[in-house]
């Protein structure tokens, strides 16, 4: 008898320090030199850098957005006699009363490690075109059917350690003056890539080297492109994608901030067939502007934009892409229908969801 | 004889009853310890209070301001926690550990930018945990992978 209640006593002391796992860690933790602990496995780790930089503005995961110009002019020429297309060589204009319309923009993080990164985007841009008279052109008459582009995106961010990474874009892009998804043929479709290997040496900076093929100018190019962002103070800091757009950014606190700078946005739009004619409007804008985004609950953040919007390229040609052909030895590509613009303001307001 | 018996038994299953139930505890503390983030950056340690699992910030690669002054929380949007020193600063709360190797229902936040994310962890091997911070749905989210440490001296 006196062996069983030796036993049950002992059995009691064996399961005592294992119940002792249940209660709280939290006690105050000893004093330790954390600057001597090491990775437990063997293999060791990789630390890789991240893709963000600090204050730098927020990623907008979803975004709804609605942009107008003030009214502007414009102006067109021709198309050249050997088209043989009706009008003349006659310049026309027509006031645009209105240029302006939704911007949807999606970005999902499909894989989002610490090692690779890859996001998928659509977007959807619409911008309906009030002509004050569409009937003196050919030309006008499909702009009154409205611009729009249609996209699918992928961004891949493939670091290699804590410093050097490689950031790959891809866009696919719907241009033209389509109405619906079923009128959408081959002609309207773009592509378009970035290519950038950077370094990231600290949380204060990200900077890279790459190639481009981009039609932002209005028709296809290949450049070198400069990924630089940079945040020099809680207040200040700069986020360039040279060419594509440059800002100065002036932060306040996290939940805030200014930016100016410049967006060059454009694309070639498929317009369909004026006589035997095919029409590609390549058009490409420079952007200068001032933007304020802010929070607004949570993760909810506005974001209101007001700038230019400066013409660089708005002429027609029959290809979608630069052919070579020259109007003279140094010529440009003689287009279909030669386009004049004044620049009007624009204003651009969206409600995003934002990761910080 | 058949008392002794009876007694024995029934030490014999209090024992193994005893030790079943901190058998399976133990699984569920397995993400107690410390872990460095994905980038090098910061040491967490996890650890266990009121049933519930929280971590701190106990180590940072750069733990001073460019003055020399310890890092505080400068990002916080409650004005007066910005002079919470980070070294030490609560920034994981409140995981439940949902089934094995998953801990569940938590909140993260970020002193970078001063944000709270709803955070998950799921422990891939004893040394490596899968880190997920997300906004709303778990589809707007990052998956940081973070690596357990040991003192080595």
């Amino acid at each position: 008898m006196r062996f069983a209640y030796l036993l049950l006593g002992a059995g009691l002391l064996v399961a005592a320090p294992a119940a002792a796992q249940v209660p709280d860690t939290a006690r105050t933790a000893p004093v330790e030199n954390f600057d001597q602990f090491g990775d437990a496995s063997a293999d060791g780790a990789t630390n890789y850098a991240t893709q963000k930089v600090l204050y730098l503005t927020p990623t907008k995961l979803i975004s709804l957005g609605y942009e107008a110009q003030l009214p502007f002019d414009l102006t067109t020429m021709g198309p050249s006699a050997r088209s043989g297309t009706a009008p003349t060589g006659a310049e026309v204009s027509t006031r645009v009363n209105s240029a302006r319309g939704i911007r949807l923009a999606l970005n999902a993080p499909v894989i989002s490690r610490n090692d690779f990164i890859f996001n998928l985007g659509l977007t959807y841009w619409n911008t309906g075109l009030d002509l004050a008279n569409p009937e003196r052109s050919p030309y006008f008459a499909k702009l009154q059917d409205g611009l729009r582009t249609t996209g699918i995106n992928t961004t891949i961010y493939n670091p290699f350690d804590n410093k050097r990474f490689f950031l790959l874009l891809l866009n696919l892009d719907a241009s033209g003056n389509y109405r619906g998804f079923n009128d959408l043929q081959a002609e309207h479709f773009t592509f378009s890539a970035t290519g950038i290997y950077g370094w990231k040496p600290n949380d204060n900076l990200q900077w890279g080297l790459g190639l481009t093929r981009t039609y932002r100018a209005g028709q296809l190019l290949y450049i070198p492109v400069l990924l630089y962002n940079r945040t020099f103070s809680p207040q200040w800091g700069c986020e360039v994608v040279f060419p594509a757009r440059a800002e100065i950014r002036r932060n306040f606190g996290t939940k805030a901030l200014l930016k100016l700078g410049y967006e060059l946005e454009g694309n070639a739009y498929y317009l369909g067939k004026v006589g035997a004619d095919e029409l590609y409007l390549r058009r490409g804008e420079l952007k200068p502007r001032l933007t304020f985004e802010r929070q607004v609950s949570g993760f909810v953040w506005v974001s209101a934009q007001a700038g230019f919007r400066y013409n660089y390229r708005n002429d027609v040609f029959r290809n979608q892409n630069p052919t070579g052909e020259k109007e003279s030895t140094l010529g440009s590509e003689p287009s279909l229908f030669k386009n004049t613009l004044t620049n009007p303001l624009y204003f651009n307001l969206s409600l995003n969801l934002v990761s910080p | 004889m058949n008392k002794r018996l009876l007694v024995f038994v029934s030490a014999l299953f209090f024992h193994l009853l005893l030790a079943a139930v901190p058998a399976r505890a133990a699984g569920a503390d397995d993400v107690v310890g410390v872990w460095k983030n994905g980038e090098g950056t910061g040491m967490i340690q996890i650890y266990k209070q009121a049933g519930k699992y929280h971590g701190r910030l106990v180590w940072l690669k750069v733990p001073n301001n460019p003055d020399g002054t310890p890092r505080t929380d400068v990002n916080n949007p409650d004005e007066a926690k910005r002079k919470t020193p980070l070294k030490g600063l609560v920034n994981m709360r409140d995981f439940n550990s949902t089934e094995a190797g998953k801990w569940e229902n938590g909140k993260i936040y970020d002193p970078k930018n001063g944000s709270d994310y709803s955070c998950e962890m799921t422990l891939k091997d004893p040394n490596t945990l899968e880190v997920r911070g997300f906004i709303g749905v778990s589809l707007f989210g990052r998956t940081d992978v973070w690596k357990r440490q040991i003192a080595k001296k």
